[in-house]
Formats: C-alpha cells, sequence, structure tokens
C-alpha cells in the first residue's frame, strides 16, 4: 500500500513537472531585422554585455573561400 | 588604398536591431569577417578583415585604427578575447594559424609551432574558466586542444570519426563539456574536456553546423545554425533537437548565434545572404531577478514550446 503511494506520487511530481515546463504551443519565430543594414552577408555579430540593445555586424562579400 | 566598393563593412544597431548604421570609418577595408568586444570595456572592439588584417576601436565603431602587426594582409577569421585577462586576444588567421597578444593587440606572437602544416583552421574557443584552454577547429583536421595558451597543440578528436568539426562550443557552467558541430556530421558532444566524443544528435544527421551556442543562464538549452538547413534547438543538453525555423528559408546559413547576456530569451542570428534575425522566445519565469547577473545560473526557467513536429 505504501509502496502504490509512493509510486502515485512519482506520477503526480512528474506530471506537475511536464506543466511547468512546457505550457503552450507557442512556436519560435524569426523576424528580418535588416533595416539600414546594406549587406546581407554576415560573418559574425556580436553583442554589448552592457547596453544589450547594441549590436554590431560585420559582413562581406559571399564569394571568398572562407 | 580606398577600400573595396563592393564591400559594406560593419554595422550597427543601438536599439535591438530596428535599424542599423553603417560604422566604418577608418577602415581601410571593408571585408569585415569577426568582430569581438571587450567584456570590461564594451566600447573597445577590434574587428578581423579578409586580407586587410585587424582594426580597433575605443568608442564603440564610431571610428577605427589599423592595428600594426604581423597580421597586416591578413585574412582574420576569428578574434577570441580572455575573458579574465581581455588585454590577452587571439586570433584565428586563415593559412597562418593562431596569433596571441598579451597587451590588447600592441604586439602578436604566432602560437602554430607544432599546428599540423598545410590545415586551414575554421574556428577557436577558449575554456571560460581556465583561459589558458584553447580548442582549435582545423579543416582536414578535425579537433585541437592546447592547455598552455596555444604554445602547444595536440589532437582531441577521438570518436569524431570522419567527420571534420566546423565550429564548438564550450559549456560556461562546466566547461568539461563542450559540443562540436561537424561538417555532415551534425553535432558531437564531450563530456571530458575533449579526450573522447560521442554523436549527440540523430536527428542532425548529416547537417553541417557552421555555428553553435549555449544558453549561460540554462545550459541544457542549445543552438546549433546549419550551412543549409536553418536552426536547431536542444533543450536537453543536445539528446534531441528541433528545428525552429519559422520565418527563415528553408535554405538558410547560419553564421552566428547570440543571446542577449540579460535575457537569453532574446536570440539574434546572422546568416549568409539574408542577412540579421531575431526571435524571442515565450519564456515563463516564475522568480523574476530584477537585476540579472549574466554569469548565474537560473535553474527552473522553463521555457514556452511548440509541439514537436
Amino acid at each position: 500500500m505504501k509502496r502504490k503511494a509512493l509510486s502515485l506520487l512519482l506520477v503526480l511530481f512528474v506530471l506537475l513537472a511536464m506543466v511547468h515546463t512546457v505550457k503552450a504551443n507557442e512556436p519560435i519565430v524569426w523576424t528580418a531585422i535588416n533595416e539600414g543594414l546594406e549587406e546581407l552577408t554576415i560573418g559574425n555579430m556580436a553583442i554589448d554585455p552592457v547596453e544589450t540593445d547594441t549590436l554590431y555586424a560585420a559582413t562581406h562579400i559571399q564569394q571568398r573561400r572562407f | 588604398m580606398q577600400p573595396p566598393t563592393y564591400s559594406k563593412g560593419v554595422f550597427k544597431t543601438i536599439n535591438g536591431g530596428e535599424s542599423w548604421l553603417a560604422i566604418n570609418t577608418g577602415l581601410t577595408n571593408l571585408e569585415a569577417r569577426a568582430i569581438a568586444i571587450d567584456p570590461e570595456t564594451p566600447a573597445r572592439l577590434y574587428l578581423g578583415t579578409y586580407e586587410g588584417g585587424l582594426f580597433k576601436s575605443e568608442n564603440g565603431g564610431e571610428s577605427w585604427s589599423a592595428m600594426m602587426s604581423p597580421l597586416n594582409g591578413k585574412a582574420v577569421l576569428q578574434i577570441v578575447i580572455n575573458p579574465q585577462t581581455p588585454s590577452t586576444l587571439y586570433v584565428l588567421a586563415l593559412d597562418e594559424g593562431v596569433y596571441k597578444s598579451t597587451d590588447g593587440g600592441q604586439t602578436w606572437a604566432l602560437k602554430s609551432a607544432n599546428l599540423p602544416p598545410g590545415f586551414v583552421h575554421l574556428s577557436l574557443a577558449i575554456d571560460p574558466l581556465t583561459p589558458e584552454t584553447l580548442y582549435l577547429v582545423a579543416m582536414g583536421f578535425s579537433l585541437l586542444k592546447s592547455i598552455n595558451g596555444g604554445d602547444t597543440w595536440a589532437p582531441s578528436n577521438t570518436g569524431l570519426g570522419v567527420h571534420a568539426a566546423m565550429s564548438i562550443a564550450i559549456d560556461p557552467e562546466e566547461p568539461s563539456t563542450l559540443y562540436a558541430g561537424t561538417m555532415s556530421g551534425g553535432v558531437y558532444k564531450s563530456e571530458d574536456s575533449g579526450a573522447t566524443w560521442t554523436s549527440a544528435s540523430a536527428i542532425l544527421t548529416g547537417k553541417s553546423i557552421r555555428s553553435l551556442a549555449i544558453d549561460a543562464k540554462m545550459t541544457s538549452t542549445l543552438y546549433a545554425g546549419s550551412d543549409n538547413s536553418g536552426i536547431y534547438m536542444s533543450l536537453d543538453a543536445g539528446a534531441t533537437w528541433q528545428e525552429i525555423n519559422e520565418g527563415l528559408e528553408a535554405t538558410a546559413n547560419i553564421t552566428s548565434i547570440l543571446l542577449e547576456p540579460k535575457n537569453s530569451a532574446n536570440l539574434y542570428i546572422g546568416t549568409m545572404d539574408h542577412g540579421a534575425f531575431k526571435a524571442v522566445l515565450e519564456v515563463v519565469d516564475p522568480d523574476p531577478d530584477p537585476d540579472p547577473d549574466p554569469e548565474a545560473f537560473v535553474i527552473n526557467f522553463p521555457i514556452v514550446l511548440r509541439d514537436e513536429k
């Protein structure tokens, strides 16, 4: 009896954990952010660790070996 | 020398990507390949160009000055800054190998003494907790490791088999855990500091992974950017993956992945020929921190997900 109760508790815990971590079916949607970006081949990007709305994009032409 | 007119150089946004402005004053080469920010002085930037060497800015990119170095005229593919001592820099130069500076770029030394000759080096990563440890991705040789700041290198590719590594990422909390993006082999994982590797990506088999990122706030969350099929996400440290390509071209080539340091729900990617993209994850934080520490490891930080396809 005690073992069954423990198993039930374990199942309930797992179910609650699943509900807690996966809550809805919202997709991750990407939006282009290219206004003013005159070259669309980006070699590398960096983000300011303090002013996090500040980003940099290093761009170049595509026809290169690497 | 006038910069080539077909290259557009470096762009900056101060509003999270709503608009960009070119910041090329002082650059004599606009084929910008690599950019890095000093983590302690974010207005200090380093820029690597294709066959134009290195440039430095002390004012957030308002102006640049060429750095006199053996890298003049070289193609710089990547710049890595020691996070504990930002005056120590490593630069990956095409056909040359690794250069190191310990004085903020004033002087440089080639750190390719025992690197296998004739290999193209593609990517470099630094252990954030033990920054003398470096990992180097070399085309044709896969993966090499240095434990002395680049003085010597040794192979670190047991288990990768025929799959050449293209990219590498280090778990910031447990740096003995590494992920390698490979050519046509998806993602491989090591849990012993690169000594051995196993495939971590059945669904990604056949994919070439050229960019990788780890969520520093929840290190079981990974992102893998492919060279022709967009981007994938794992919420379980690489055990399973799902495509997250809504809004992207199906054949998107992902060159870089960034997570906002203070709020890793904000993602940015750079692509080969479609520019930059942003996504905001639907996140439910049960215990939001009003003044988050970017280094903090947040447990129980659930992410709202779509159903698996």
